[in-house]
Formats: structure tokens, C-alpha cells, sequence
């Protein structure tokens, strides 16, 4: 007799499927520009696919030159029911900074929304962010 | 009750809407689009026109006034446009949001009256 393996669900996304086959990052990876030229956020990104991971790399604004964030692991995550990755999550922890970086492709259009955190002493308010980039 | 500052009939009149900064040419973010693959917008004395270019045959949708919107909220421009060509009526109400324009399209079929709504992102060209 078949067993079926009974996984733990909390609400009706939870039910799927359970499959060995990697995501597919390649609506994600590319060079993406804000769509914004004087944003005060990240003015570019950049997601490659290295060994399979997703790996990302940001660039924020700065005058005269963008400030290169160095390259994190992020977390890929499905659109819906597919094996096409449409989000990520990645988070950078520069000096007390803390940086949690929310995004959903949609249309081609990357939407990245970040969570920013001053754990450094210098009583900064955390806040958000919300930016739009393209490839 | 109070007055609302977005009823206040003189602040309309003296609102002058500079469409400075969404003129030039803007590109679909979707490269499969049915509908508009890019467009431009241009101003002629006080007209702000647009030129649209379909992604599928006939590309050129020729050009159209634009009546200009602003969002007070976010003081981010909008527009809405129509277009009559052969075989479909286009509505198209847009709105700038950090860069990007999005448009949504409620297209109606001459020949079998179908109609077809999207909703399109674009950027700018720089």
C-alpha cells in the first residue's frame, strides 16, 4: 500500500505538491535599474545565478557613485503554484544596519521593498522603502 | 464641514500642471505586450501628445492629445488618452508612480464589440 506523506498545513497555500526540481530563478536574474534616476534607495541591483543559488548585489545611492552592498545569498520563492521564482528575500547587516530586502516580479518590473533598521546607536528611525526596477 | 483643500476651487485654477519630466519615450516592461510596446510623449505649444506604437501589426497607432491629471496626494502626474483605429476604441488612464507610468487599457473591438482590459508598466528611456 502507497503511504502518503502528510505535511502540516495552516492555510490553503500550504497545500502542494512536494518536488525535487530546483526553481526557476531566470525571471529574476539580470542587471535591474530604479526606475527612479534620483532615488535615495538602491539605484541598481544586479541578481546572477551562481551554482544554482540566487545571489544578489546591491548598489545604493550615493553622490558620486553608487556604494556597492557586496553580494548576498537571497532566497528565492514561487509565483503561486508554479517553479517559476517571482520573489526573493535577502538581508544585509552592514555595521548595525540592518536590512531586510522584500521583492515580487511582476510584468518584468522588479518591486523591491526594504525594511531598514539602525542598530548601531545613532537612534535613526527604521523605515521603509518601496522602489521599482527594470532590466 | 470643513473645507477640503482638494475641493478648493482656487487652488485648481491656479494649478498649472508641468509635464516636463514624463516627456520623452517609454518602453513596456512586458516584451510579450499585445498592446502598446512603446510610446512617446511630446508637448506642442500647450498640447502634450502622445505617440503610441503597437507591438503587433499595425505598430504605428499614430498620435493622440493627452488630457493631463495631477495626483495632488503625491504630486506624481497622470494622463488619459483615447484612440480610434480601425478595428478597436482604446482608453487608456495612466498614472506616474516613481518613474514608472502604468497604464491601464479598456480596448473595445469595433467588428464583435469583445473588449479586453490590461494594465501595463513603462519605463523611461533616459
Amino acid at each position: 500500500m502507497k503511504q502518503i506523506t502528510q505535511y502540516t498545513c495552516h492555510m490553503k497555500a500550504d497545500q502542494r505538491r512536494s518536488v525535487k526540481e530546483p526553481l526557476d530563478l531566470s525571471p529574476l536574474v539580470g542587471d535591474w535599474v530604479n526606475t527612479k534616476p534620483d532615488s535615495s534607495y538602491l539605484v541598481r541591483v544586479v541578481l546572477t545565478e551562481q551554482d544554482g543559488r540566487l545571489v544578489f548585489q546591491g548598489y545604493g545611492a550615493n553622490e558620486p557613485d553608487p556604494i556597492d552592498w557586496g553580494e548576498v545569498e537571497a532566497v528565492p520563492y514561487a509565483g503561486g503554484t508554479s517553479l517559476m521564482a517571482r520573489g526573493f528575500h535577502a538581508f544585509y547587516n552592514h555595521e548595525g544596519i540592518e536590512r531586510h530586502l522584500v521583492a515580487n516580479e511582476k510584468q518584468e518590473i522588479l518591486v523591491i521593498q526594504s525594511y531598514t533598521r539602525y542598530l548601531d546607536g545613532s537612534d535613526r528611525t527604521s523605515h521603509i522603502g518601496r522602489e521599482f526596477y527594470h532590466r | 464641514m470643513d473645507r477640503n483643500e482638494f475641493d478648493d476651487d482656487q487652488s485648481k485654477k491656479d494649478t498649472v500642471i508641468d509635464f516636463t519630466r514624463v516627456l520623452g519615450t517609454w518602453i513596456n516592461s512586458n516584451t510579450k505586450t499585445r498592446w502598446i510596446g512603446k510610446f512617446t510623449l511630446t508637448k506642442h505649444d500647450e498640447q502634450i501628445i502622445m505617440h503610441a506604437y503597437g507591438a503587433q501589426s499595425p505598430e504605428d497607432w499614430g498620435e493622440s492629445e493627452v488630457t493631463p491629471f495631477v495626483d495632488h496626494m503625491n504630486k506624481e502626474n497622470a494622463f488619459s488618452a483615447r484612440y480610434d483605429r480601425d478595428s478597436v476604441e482604446s482608453f487608456l488612464a495612466a498614472n506616474m508612480n516613481k518613474g514608472l507610468c502604468i497604464i491601464a487599457g479598456f480596448h473595445k473591438f469595433k467588428d464583435d464589440k469583445q473588449t479586453d482590459f490590461c494594465r501595463e508598466f513603462y519605463y523611461r528611456l533616459e
